[in-house]
């Protein structure tokens, strides 16, 4: 048996070179017009003077407070929590386990894939490759974006903050990928796994929002998966980094055991 | 007798309430062409799915090559080309790509590639296309190649003649005969029974998820009842055709229908003793054929 299939990861690579592309190169542009808008643009000052009068509950969301020493490095860190920053980590593992799974059951491509000499757990764990690199590739493109700015802007910053909160971000979506893997898993539809994996997602993420608002409701943040990927705190040293990235690595065993354990023995 | 490559055992399979396949129980030998002849939803693509293990069964296993499949597939699979009765090829890719990438993870020599891709007409232009730009026919010219091109010991195709012309379907059936000379041995299902007489030499009758017949091609042609109808130019007495193995079911004066079953060659020679304005003896349908296995 071959643990490694090299032809499936090159075929993964030929479906999603461009897709890659894009959100490699987006996340780096992003932190890097991000930090030029809010620093070094005309709008600086009115975009501080602006988050200045936000209620204290919207800012204590996003973790940054106008006017305090800790603005900038505040500012930067949501540049890193930022919804269209999780919407470009998540794509990845969450289209993939379903389009690959899920949708490859759906299609009967397994018939013909699968009736050769290939062992069953090649896909979920050949997927989880694939993410895993990509979503290293990700977090190393938002890493270089805020690099960049602190060359070409001056602007002060302890670049292995960043490279923490990246290394964060790695095992956060890869425990994210795990979940999504085993879901799809067990679904025999595309579009039933992507809805039931993205409905999670936003369930946990208004979760950690609503009890981040609500004061009588912060007993529960606890449980909050979000909380397993918080930049300001980690920036601000806050929380422990390593805690996180035990509990993620805890996620990412249990997840992809069941779901290569499911995937191995369910019915294509 | 030989051991058998396919060794299917009391094999079931039930979707929740609703049967797949029950209590089957076949040997499929080497070198021997195997005609799985069913309807559709008989149950045919049910157990080629379990004999791949595609689907769990409710009961019973499939050794093949002398092994249990369900913990060894990854091991027999080498030696397995398949074609599936429904399948989606990889849309996005080149036909060649997809060709070569089917040699590639199951980490076998494609040696028939380029001469199947010539057989079945498929020139380097159609293979720089992608899948998604290609026929009915041609997709199912790519499956049955893919299956074909490292030359497996034991060939499993599910229907594979559906969607190709009648030229193609012929190098469909030189190549199963060619596989069968050099010793393989091929499950072939179909539900064209001219079709399963012309190429494989056992047949296995299969409806409604039961075996209900496992025959010779030569005694199932015999067992055969099939219907011919004449008109002749002049009356003739019903009493001249009474034979062996043939019943007049219907007559007039001059037109006649008979149910005939077993070699045909003495009736044809009586009745060449009149003059025929009109014969049809048209193949027997599937129906009629279980009719004869149900009687």
């Amino acid at each position: 048996m071959h643990l490694i299939q090299i032809p499936y990861l090159k075929k993964l690579w030929h479906d999603q070179r461009y897709v890659l592309l894009i959100l490699v190169l987006s996340g780096a542009l992003f932190e890097y017009l991000y930090a030029w808008v809010f620093f070094r643009s005309p709008m600086s000052g009115f975009i501080e003077g602006y988050f200045k009068f936000l209620p204290a509950e919207i800012t204590s969301i996003i973790g940054v407070k106008a006017g305090t020493a800790f603005y900038q490095t505040q500012m930067l860190a949501f540049g890193y929590a930022h919804p269209l920053i999780l919407i470009t980590l998540s794509f990845l593992p969450i289209s993939m386990p379903a389009r690959y799974i899920s949708g490859e059951i759906e299609s009967r491509n397994f018939d013909i894939f699968f009736s050769r000499s290939i062992h069953r757990a090649i896909v979920p764990t050949h997927l989880f490759l694939f993410i895993m690199v990509s979503t290293a590739l990700q977090a190393l493109a938002l890493v270089s974006g805020t690099w960049v700015t602190h060359l070409q802007f001056s602007i002060d910053l302890n670049i292995w903050d960043y490279v923490q909160v990246a290394l964060a971000a790695f095992f956060f979506y890869l425990s994210l990928t795990s979940f999504a893997l085993t879901i799809a898993a067990f679904q025999n539809e595309r579009g039933k796994a992507l809805s039931k994996i993205i409905g999670i997602v936003i369930f946990f993420y208004f979760y950690d929002t609503i009890t981040r608002l609500n004061q009588s409701l912060k007993g529960f943040l606890t449980f909050s998966y979000f909380r397993l990927y918080q930049p300001s705190d980690i920036i601000l040293h806050k929380t422990s980094n390593f805690q996180g990235i035990l509990i993620c690595l805890l996620l990412i065993i249990l997840f992809l055991t069941i779901a290569i354990l499911r995937f191995n023995r369910r019915d294509l | 007798m030989s051991q058998s490559v396919i060794e299917i055992d009391s094999l079931t399979k039930y979707y929740k309430q609703q049967k797949g396949i029950e209590n089957l129980n076949l040997s499929i030998y080497p070198g021997e062409v195997f005609g799985f002849l069913g309807p559709n939803g008989a149950g045919k693509s049910t157990t080629i799915r379990l004999i791949l293990n595609l689907i769990s069964p409710t009961a019973g296993q499939v050794k093949i090559f002398g092994q249990e499949v369900r913990s060894n597939y990854y091991r027999i699979f080498r030696k397995i080309g398949n074609v599936p009765g429904e399948f989606r090829l990889y849309e996005d890719l080149t036909g060649r790509y997809f060709l070569d990438y089917m040699t590639a993870v199951s980490k076998t020599v494609s040696v028939l590639q380029e001469e199947l891709i010539t057989a079945f007409q498929l020139t380097a232009q159609d293979l720089k296309k992608k899948i998604k730009y290609y026929s009915h026919g041609m997709k199912q010219k790519i499956a049955i190649i893919q299956a074909m091109q490292g030359s497996p010991q034991l060939l499993i195709m599910d229907e594979p003649s559906e969607g190709l012309d009648p030229i193609n379907k012929n190098v469909l059936y030189q190549y199963v005969r060619k596989f069968k000379m050099e010793g393989k041995t091929i499950f072939f299902s179909s539900h064209y029974l001219a079709e399963v007489e012309k190429i494989c030499d056992r047949v296995g009758l299969v409806r409604t998820g039961t075996l209900i017949a496992e025959e010779k091609i030569s005694e199932l042609k015999n067992k055969m009842v099939r219907r011919m109808e004449i008109t002749f130019a002049e009356p003739v007495d019903p009493r001249h055709l009474q034979m062996a193995g043939v019943k007049v079911s219907e007559h007039t004066r001059n037109h006649f229908v008979l149910l005939v079953s077993g070699d045909v060659n003495s009736l044809l020679k009586k009745i060449t003793e009149f003059r025929i304005a009109n014969l049809v003896f048209p193949e027997p349908t599937l129906e009629e054929t279980f009719l004869t296995y149900y009687n």
